[in-house]
């Protein structure tokens, strides 16, 4: 059995679940946020002023910070890195250090910062000196299964290898269990598992929707006990959405005035997909694609118009954001 | 962007103050759904207040003018009303998650209760108040608007609210009166 994160604490509710609860009237809005109370606590200690001095440069902190949204991800990437640092600091000082695995699951639809998050993890985790390169290496099924018997083993066998020093994304990772026990995607589970055990110097996450990860989980018992950090990415609301679309429109030095702000509050309202669904509404890729069209078709408003002053060419109006406005027409 | 979300129980005066304090900010017109014509706050009002409970069953937000060119914008957000137990009706409750997932991401709480309300009526400051108001103070943003300072007994009702000694600053307002706007400005400006 491997070990539990956070050694011998007691596993926190699940912020999804406890909305589920809710939604079916299972529970009232006084006992969910009571239940809350004990998710929402203020970062671990030992990430205030009190921190030993570590070698993370604090500006991928700041980065993990500055993403929208995610306060339970952020709680839990700064208590492993603190852990992290400390066990390295207690073997030092001769002291017993735990082993512990930093084997991940990311559990969330598609577009709900997963990959931002690993790759942030790679940066922290080089920093506090658990990885020797940090980079992360980005599979997916079809990188890891092969075509005939023991092709699978080398493939995944040669992701790993260009994964070491860093952490090996498996992104839908449910779906190297898809075909049964005849599937080669069971090989690359193998290959994977042994692996682990072998070699200490890689990380692996492996990442999918929330529910065909629990499934897949519970049906690889040989996974469950060697994953034990799992990390749960939540649909964006429709503020944090209307945020990203904003952070996204600075980067790229244009802005919404009022109006086209009020527009996508309304559009991003509601906008959850279904688990497991096809659908990629509440997610920061939908907040890309509506953002990316507005600025063409502000580019095709702006051509049509005599005088283009600086503000016109900054500015993102109602028009640009659909109906009719600003299209450029069959030319 | 930072979203500023107006929560608290059904008849609080959420609805109310939503409307009258994005007009004492500037705000003119409210457009209330995607398809919608923008409204005049005061049509905005009648749509939006109605005297029965759960009025409100989803969430509005409104952009608030920011209070300089590169100042940060503000989403003004009224949500459905809170009860201290499950609700009946599969439509509100699925309404009150929505208003709590709004809560995880929202960066600034306005909480709000009726301090006329009967103790023990179920408008009354309850177990939902204090729960949210524990989980809320945690936040960088939060206040407790102790409303409807207009009606009789509001003091007393103040007072009272004292005793629960619930965290975070309390601005005493009136979402109808518009008494308290300026404290509850001051206290965005600053959060």
């Amino acid at each position: 059995m491997g070990k539990h994160w956070p050694p011998g604490a007691p596993r926190l509710p699940d912020p999804g679940r406890i909305l589920e609860s809710l939604e079916r009237g299972e529970i009232g809005p006084a006992e969910a946020f009571a239940r809350w109370r004990g998710l929402d606590r203020p970062p671990a200690a030992s990430m205030s002023s009190h921190e030993p001095p570590a070698p993370t440069a604090p500006d991928v902190l700041g980065e993990l910070d500055s993403l929208i949204g995610l306060a339970e991800v952020k709680r839990l990437v700064k208590e492993i890195r603190a852990f992290a640092v400390i066990q390295a600091r207690r073997a030092r000082e001769g002291l017993a250090a735990e082993a512990t695995a930093l084997h991940m699951i990311f559990r969330g639809n598609p577009g709900t910062g997963k990959t931002t998050v690993a790759r942030l993890l790679g940066k922290i985790l080089h920093g506090a000196g658990v990885l020797e390169n940090g980079h992360v290496v980005e599979v997916e099924r079809a990188d890891l299964v092969g075509q005939y018997v023991g092709h699978t083993a080398q493939r995944t066998r040669e992701q790993i290898r260009r994964a070491s020093g860093g952490i090996l994304f498996i992104d839908e990772a449910y779906s190297l269990a898809r075909g049964g026990d005849k599937d080669f995607g069971r090989e690359a589970i193998d290959t994977l598992v042994k692996a682990i055990e072998d070699h200490k110097d890689f990380i692996v996450i492996l990442a999918g929707y929330r529910l065909e990860m629990r499934a897949f989980i519970l049906a690889n018992p040989g996974l469950r006990s060697r994953f034990p950090l799992h990390l749960d990415f939540p649909d964006y609301t429709g503020g944090e959405l209307l945020a990203i679309a904003d952070l996204m429109l600075r980067e790229r030095e244009y802005r919404l005035d009022r109006e086209a702000h009020q527009e996508l509050a309304w559009r991003f309202d509601g906008q959850r997909p279904r688990e497991g669904g096809p659908d990629n509404a509440g997610n920061a890729r939908l907040v890309r694609n509506v953002i990316e069209q507005a600025m063409r078709r502000q580019a095709c408003r702006l051509l049509g118009q005599e005088r283009i002053g600086r503000e016109d060419l900054v500015t993102i109006t109602r028009a640009d954001l659909g109906g009719d406005g600003g299209r450029c027409g069959s030319v | 962007m930072r979203e500023c979300l107006i929560i608290g129980k059904p008849n609080a005066g959420k609805s109310l103050f939503f409307v009258n304090f994005a007009r004492y900010l500037g705000v003119t017109h409210f457009r209330l759904g995607p398809e919608k014509p923008p409204l005049a706050a005061a049509r905005a009002a009648e749509e939006l207040v109605k005297p029965a409970p759960h009025y409100t069953r989803r969430l509005f937000r409104v952009i608030l003018p920011a209070p300089s060119r590169d100042g940060p914008i503000t989403v003004l957000t009224d949500s459905v009303g809170l009860t201290d137990h499950a609700a009946a009706a599969a439509e509100i409750r699925k309404a009150m998650a929505e208003t709590l997932r709004a809560f995880r991401g929202a960066a600034i709480i306005l909480h709000i209760v009726d301090v006329t309300a009967a103790a023990g009526s179920p408008a009354a400051p309850g177990p939902v108040d204090r729960e949210l108001a524990q989980v809320a103070s945690r936040k960088a943003g939060y206040a407790l608007l102790a409303n409807k300072m207009d009606l009789p007994g509001a003091r007393e009702g103040l007072k009272s609210l004292g005793r629960l000694q619930l965290p975070g600053p309390v601005i005493a307002v009136s979402a109808l009166a518009g008494s308290g706007f300026p404290e509850v400005r001051h206290f965005l400006l600053r959060g």
